[in-house]
């Protein structure tokens, strides 16, 4: 696993936490372990997906940081994984 | 307005998937006076949070919602 692979790992580990404490949150939505948890995973997985971003490229189009280039629509899509 | 049961007393019930066996009559698991009929889910807490890496392994954050199908009863 190179380093891209890696990260999109611990991405899709950080945001799947993320997703799963949200639906408690939505019926829970004042309960303070749920929502300090909440914080956490959302620093790490904001921290995560910049250093992505920074790294690969765009994992939306709206992530498109370089001004001369829309590098969304440059090769590979961040879904492309290489077998 | 007044057959509403007040559904956060289920809270305090303890019926535990591990025992081997509910216990099935109404007087003993103080649900006497909920009507029969009508399904009853009990309030979750926040408790048991796996390790996110478990967690996307597991399907869930929450140990007690991690019931796998084991193709029998869990006894």
């Amino acid at each position: 696993m190179d380093e891209k692979q890696q990260l999109m790992k611990k991405l899709q580990t950080a945001d799947f936490a993320l997703f799963d404490t949200v639906l408690y949150l939505d019926t829970h939505p004042t309960d303070q372990s749920a929502l300090n948890y909440y914080d956490q995973i959302k620093q790490i997985s904001s921290s995560i997906r910049e250093e992505y971003i920074s790294k690969f490229g765009p994992l939306t189009s709206c992530d498109v940081e370089s001004s001369n280039m829309f590098s969304w629509v440059s090769n590979p899509w961040p879904w492309e994984v290489d077998a | 307005m007044n057959k509403f049961y007040n559904m956060q007393n289920c809270k305090t019930m303890h019926m535990s998937p591990n025992n081997n066996a509910y216990i099935m009559n109404s007087d003993k698991n103080n649900m006497s006076h909920f009507p029969i009929g009508m399904s009853y889910v009990p309030w979750q807490n926040w408790q048991k949070i796996y390790r996110s890496d478990i967690a996307l392994n597991r399907g869930t954050i929450f140990q007690e919602l991690d019931l796998p199908f084991l193709g029998q009863e869990v006894i």
